[in-house]
């Protein structure tokens, strides 16, 4: 019931949102939204650094604090609470981790404006702290400055790109299919033609074996239900490293490690077994791409993609392709868990987007990539949960300049955290967002989900 | 005196030279680039490259220009169009329309440039990108209140 309240409260933080003046209502032809946002507009002057509101002074009672409201776990009440407090802006420092939290669009809008050429996001020193623990290289997602755009740039081109998606299609669909057919026979097994379950769990899987497909071309079987112990246990290594993230967001890995805290040796088994079923996938597509390359012209996915590019080297290419494996999988299953929730709550959209989904496909005669381009409901219903449910806490940003937010000047260097837990705008998030279009576009391209009987979850 | 015969031969003789070399260069369309400082480039762009092509091959003065190299991933391409221009374009792709939701001083006639390929009839156009004017004065301030 408490998060029903939270819901409450959110909706009335935003709808005081909605009166605010959008910076780009106020825009005329030739003025540009940037000069109005840079500057205040009365012509006050401009507030210290330090008058920041917040709590920001001990870090270490914040610490205690945290821990006893459990804050791994309210982190999105907090921020309510916090955002009522101390306004639009203000400054926290619990433990190591220090931050200045905004939440208006205007001010992330002045705040990606300063991030620079190399935009520097948040360091996660555990997962930094592994890699430099096992010396191995840093992905796309732990990089920085020139060395990540380098990376990103060609990654881009097999992962983003229009031209590429295409390849992605036919790969997606497969899993698709054998996802709702793995519903229905669950529905049929269980005799009282309903399935209930943690469907977290079961999305969870589909996510992994999805961007899998896409990353290795090949099924690692998770649909089944005989799973591959091995690939269990990669699902469990996924689920604890992120569970050993959190705490360490706040407390010093290196001093975990030192202290030889079971959270810091959970950790690098996890990696380690994330790490392990990478390099096994990867050995077995060198293996292919030496027996028979160009094989039957299917598409090898992203990974042989860029094997043989050869643009990369080995190491890189291992490292961003198992960060892009880790980082597909929570997103997506969470997104469509929480899509899933949304449309149960709103049936008469059920029928609409099926309905779309539907024509899409007859008046696409089959080519599946045409079909996507023409279901802008099913697409708008993704964008939707995504302001609703945001799949990300935050987005963060060390600015390469000066800049002046709510009136308070912010010197270059700081870490800043426009909060999406309770936010209007879409943010470009990352490679995913694009398989979440794909692998829903599928579940409910087959046929309709409601004559298979009630879906409910699991608490 | 005059020969009208000459004339005309003459007058078709430069034409046809002008086609040939026309084709054998590759169709050339006039394009006028106004940068952030208000700073114009006027250049030739072969018909069929993107205007993100363009600005790349001409070393064009625009700051952070094209930053994802034509990927639709960012929004760095944004340039603004005249509206005769605007409203003949090609449609846009739902991820073209996605990255240019999120770009700095969008306006109605607003486009990726590594969207838009180059075409004969575009000859002689303006394209824009938002102009930033540079105020000191925040921070001034910001340095006096430190």
């Amino acid at each position: 019931m408490a998060r029903w309240s939270l819901s409450g409260r959110s909706v009335q933080f935003l709808s005081t949102l909605k009166e605010l003046p959008q910076a780009r209502s106020n825009h005329t032809g030739s003025v540009p939204a940037v000069k109005e946002s840079l500057y205040p507009r009365d012509n006050s002057t401009v507030r210290p650094f330090n008058e920041i509101p917040g709590l920001w002074k001990n870090s270490l009672a914040n610490l205690y604090t945290f821990w006893r409201m459990d804050g791994f776990r309210n982190i999105h009440r907090i921020m309510v609470h916090n955002f009522n407090t101390f306004g639009p802006i203000y400054r926290e420092k619990i433990g190591h981790y220090e931050s200045v939290n905004i939440i208006r669009p205007e001010d992330a809008a002045i705040l990606f404006k300063a991030e620079g050429h190399y935009p520097k996001r948040l360091r996660v020193e555990a997962w930094t702290s592994y890699r430099d623990y096992r010396n191995r290289k840093y992905g796309v997602l732990l990089k920085d400055g020139e060395d990540w755009k380098h990376n990103r740039i060609i990654l881009n081109r097999e992962v983003i790109s229009p031209k590429v998606q295409g390849n992605f299609v036919p790969l997606l669909d497969e899993v698709g299919q054998d996802f709702v057919a793995r519903v229905y026979k669950k529905i049929e097994r269980s005799g009282k033609n309903e399935w209930t379950t943690d469907l977290s769990h079961e999305l969870f899987k589909y996510a992994l074996e999805s961007v899998s497909v896409v990353l290795y071309g090949e099924r690692l079987g998770l649909l089944l239900d005989y799973i591959d112990p091995d690939a269990q246990h990669f699902i469990d290594c996924i689920t604890l490293m992120f569970k050993t993230t959190s705490p360490m967001l706040y407390l010093p890995p290196a001093l975990l490690r030192c202290l030889g805290a079971k959270i810091w040796k959970d950790h690098i088994d996890a990696w380690d077994g994330i790490f392990n079923q990478a390099d096994i996938c990867i050995q077995n597509i060198y293996r292919q791409l030496r027996k028979a390359p160009e094989a039957d012209g299917k598409y090898p996915g992203v990974l042989a993609s860029l094997l043989m590019l050869d643009k990369l080297s080995i190491e890189d290419i291992k490292a961003s392709i198992t960060e892009l494996m880790a980082g597909g999988v929570d997103t997506t299953s969470i997104t469509l868990l929480w899509t899933l929730y949304e449309l149960a709550r709103h049936p008469d959209l059920q029928e609409e987007i099926r309905a779309e989904i539907l024509a899409a496909l007859v008046a696409s005669k089959g080519d599946m990539v045409q079909m996507l381009k023409m279901v802008p409901l099913l697409k708008g219903a993704l964008k939707e949960t995504l302001r609703l449910h945001p799949v990300a806490v935050s987005l963060q940003r060390y600015i390469t300049e000066d800049i002046v937010i709510q009136n308070y000047h912010i010197p270059a260097g700081v870490s800043l955290s426009p909060s999406l837990m309770t936010t209007l705008i879409l943010y470009i998030l990352y490679f995913t967002l694009f398989f979440i279009f794909g692998l829903f576009a599928c579940v409910l391209s087959q046929s309709d989900i409601s004559t298979a009987g009630s879906l409910r979850y699991g608490s | 005196t005059h020969n009208p015969h000459i004339s005309v031969f003459l007058k078709r003789t430069l034409y046809a030279c002008l086609l040939i070399l026309n084709f054998s260069s590759g169709s050339k369309v006039l394009v006028h680039f106004v940068n952030q400082s208000g700073m114009k480039s006027s250049v030739f762009v072969t018909e069929g490259e993107s205007l993100l092509d363009a600005v790349i091959k001409k070393n064009l003065d625009i700051s952070g220009f094209g930053a994802c190299e034509g990927t639709l991933a960012c929004s760095t391409c944004h340039l603004i169009f005249e509206e005769s221009v605007y409203d003949k374009l090609e449609p846009m792709v739902d991820e073209e329309i996605d990255m240019l939701d999120l770009a700095y001083g969008l306006t109605k006639t607003s486009r990726l440039g590594c969207q838009v390929t180059v075409d004969c009839w575009m000859d002689g156009m303006t394209v824009r990108v938002p102009q930033e004017i540079k105020d000191l004065r925040g921070k001034q301030e910001a340095q006096s209140s430190k």
